[in-house]
Parts: C-alpha cells; sequence; structure tokens
C-alpha cells in the first residue's frame, strides 16, 4: 500500500484545522476547491448529472459530518477522495442508474485540446467525428467496465493523478492500481476498436 | 498490447474532463449545499430519519469496510451481527443497572423521608399504619393485631370432626 502523506505536506491543512475549530468559512474554502474535482469523478462514475448533483452534497455533508475524525495522516485531499469514491461506489450498488449523458455541459475548452483537434480535423466530412459521437461511445467503453476499473481509469486517464496517490485513495497497492489499468486499457481498446478502425480507414 | 497502442485512445479519454457545467454552477454549488445542510439539521429531529440515517450509516460502514477488506459477505454480516448483539446485550444490561438504581433510590427516599411521614412497622404488628402526630391519624378501621401473643387455641366443637 503507498505511504500515506505527511500532514506537513498538506497545503490543505490549516483550513481543516480551522475549519475543525468551528470555523465554517474555512470548510467553505475546501468545498469550493475541491467542488469541481470531485464533480469529475462521480459524474464519470455515474454518467448521470442529476445523481452527480446529489451526490456531491452528500458527499461535502459527510466530509463535514466526519471532519472531526479526520487526524492528518493523510492528505485531506486524498481522505475527501476516499469518502466520494465509496459512496459513490455504494450509491452505484444500491441502484441500477440508467446512464444519460449530459453533453450540453461540455467545456468550450475542448475545440483547443490536441487530441480533439486531431480527431475532429479532416479534409474528408466523413471524417468530421461529431463530438457527441465521441463522448458517447467514450462513455459507452467506460460504463462497461467494472466499477473498480473504471474508478482507476477515471482517476489516472481522466483527472490525471498518479498511480501513487490513486493507491493511497483506494486504499490499494500501487501494483494493484497498474494491473487494474492495464486490464482496463486492454478494455477499452477492444471496445473503442472499431471506432478507431473506421477513423484509421477515412484518413487512408 | 504495448502502452503506446493505447495513447491515442489514452487522448480521447482525457477529453472527458470537459464534460463539466459551466463556473456558474460551480459558483451556486456551496449555497445549494448550505441550503442541503440546513435540510438535513431539520431532518435529522424525525424518528424516522434517525432510523434510516443509523441504517445508512451501518450499510455505508459494512461497504466501506468490505470494500477495504475485500472480504467474502458473510464473514462481515457475521460480524455485523454479533456486534448487533453485543449492543443489544450492553443497552439492556444498562437499562437493568437503571431499574436497580432507580429501586436503590426510592428505598434511599423511604429511607430518609421525615419521622411524621415515616411508615412505621412495629416487631410485633402485622398491620403497618401510617401515622401521622400531626395530622394523620390512625384509620378507625384498621384493627391492630398482635403477633406477639400467643395465638388463642382453637375450640373445635365435636360434632365439627368428620
Amino acid at each position: 500500500m503507498a505511504e500515506p502523506s505527511k500532514s506537513s505536506d498538506d497545503p490543505d491543512i490549516h483550513l481543516v484545522q480551522q475549519a475543525q475549530g468551528g470555523d465554517t468559512e474555512a470548510f467553505d474554502q475546501l468545498v469550493l476547491k475541491y467542488s469541481k474535482r470531485l464533480y469529475g469523478l462521480v459524474y464519470h462514475m455515474t454518467s448521470n448529472a442529476d445523481d452527480t448533483h446529489d451526490l456531491l452534497q452528500d458527499i461535502f455533508a459527510k466530509a463535514y459530518r466526519s471532519l472531526s475524525r479526520f487526524r492528518g495522516k493523510s492528505r485531506f485531499y486524498t481522505w475527501i477522495y476516499s469518502i466520494a469514491v465509496n459512496m459513490t461506489l455504494n450509491f452505484l450498488k444500491k441502484k441500477k442508474r440508467r446512464a444519460s449523458y449530459s453533453f450540453d455541459d461540455i467545456d468550450s475548452g475542448i475545440q483547443n485540446d490536441p487530441a480533439f483537434i486531431d480527431i475532429s480535423h479532416s479534409s474528408n466530412p466523413r471524417k468530421q467525428s461529431n463530438i457527441h459521437e465521441i463522448q458517447k461511445k467514450l462513455n459507452e467503453a467506460i460504463q462497461a467496465l467494472s466499477k473498480e476499473h473504471r474508478t482507476v481509469v477515471i482517476l489516472f486517464d481522466i483527472q490525471g493523478i498518479p498511480h501513487a496517490e490513486i493507491a493511497a485513495i483506494l486504499g490499494i497497492s500501487v501494483g494493484t492500481v497498474r494491473s487494474r489499468l492495464f486490464y482496463a486499457h486492454q478494455q477499452l481498446r477492444v471496445d473503442l476498436e472499431d471506432f478507431r478502425n473506421s477513423d484509421k480507414d477515412i484518413s487512408h | 498490447m504495448k502502452e503506446d497502442d493505447f495513447k491515442d485512445v489514452q487522448a480521447w479519454i482525457s477529453l472527458k474532463q470537459y464534460e463539466s457545467p459551466g463556473e456558474e454552477y460551480f459558483e451556486h454549488f456551496l449555497e445549494d449545499f448550505h441550503k442541503h445542510q440546513r435540510q438535513e439539521l431539520l431532518q435529522q429531529s424525525s424518528p424516522t430519519t434517525l432510523r434510516r440515517t443509523l441504517y445508512n450509516a451501518l450499510h455505508d460502514t459494512f461497504c466501506a469496510v468490505r470494500y477495504k477488506l475485500q472480504q467474502p459477505r458473510w464473514s462481515l454480516a457475521a460480524c455485523a451481527a454479533t456486534l448487533t448483539v453485543l449492543i443489544t446485550g450492553v443497552s439492556l444490561s444498562s437499562l437493568q443497572k437503571e431499574d436497580t438504581a432507580l429501586a436503590q433510590v426510592d428505598s434511599t427516599l423511604s429511607s430518609t423521608l421525615p419521622a411524621s411521614l415515616s411508615m412505621n412497622q412495629t416487631s410485633h404488628s402485622g398491620v403497618v399504619s401510617i401515622s401521622s402526630e400531626s395530622s394523620l391519624d390512625a384509620m378507625p378501621h384498621m384493627q391492630r393485631l398482635d403477633f406477639a401473643a400467643a395465638p388463642a387455641p382453637v375450640k373445635v366443637r365435636a360434632q365439627q370432626v368428620f
């Protein structure tokens, strides 16, 4: 298992201590800081914006209630991510949700992303991939993964969290993180093979 | 499969980071969170909600522990059942102790009552009467029996013997 980070390295430790002392504004600062990142995590796990909104409220509520038990043995960031992952997994186990993709909520920044430019650019109109089509295909492929594999893909491939931190969040070894990622990548490659092949065929 | 072969797929997956609501959503999120907390506080007083909260807390703990330990359900269910029995046992024994304590308090109170209002019980009488020098007179219909005296012999008439 990955070594937990010391509280002295934790950039949030002062806010956490103030919040533990009863400073609600300090906790508000933590909410503002982590709401976007946790939204991404929960949304990609559930693929449902309404569920994400409700879950996010519950996650921060639970974090607030449990804050007194946070001892600083790990970073606050790792701790709150653990809460978010556990609550989301519990939610997914309780309910079989129909995924509803919210394509309207796509940040305009995607237009400048090199990967998107590479995918969507072509002189051949047949190759012009609609952003919705790409996202739909990706979502289907990711949702097809098991919850455990989906979690590591989201944390690593989407949120860019290093292996060691993922291991700390999930309470597993770095080796387990790597092996789950490897398996998940294999699955995704197979699921997206047709899409990749049609993409290559058109370009030639 | 080489990881290099996955690079293009990985690039596509990274595009999912753009699936996010606008800044406005997050600006209002804190306000919504405060409303959620207030709502929670109001609901916490309801017994039904308390039961539901307790169930959810136990279930969340169970799932979190199982997820962490990767143990089969039956082993954790057995632990949970054992824990429940222990908690129930402790609760019942604490209730019994309360009852005992209450009984002790009662007896303590009765022994510390003022003499004028005490329950008088003589060693030789079979009737307990509440006597008060000031206001409570022994009820006239209560007959004081004296067990100290030898019982009167029972006279049985000859014709009553069968």
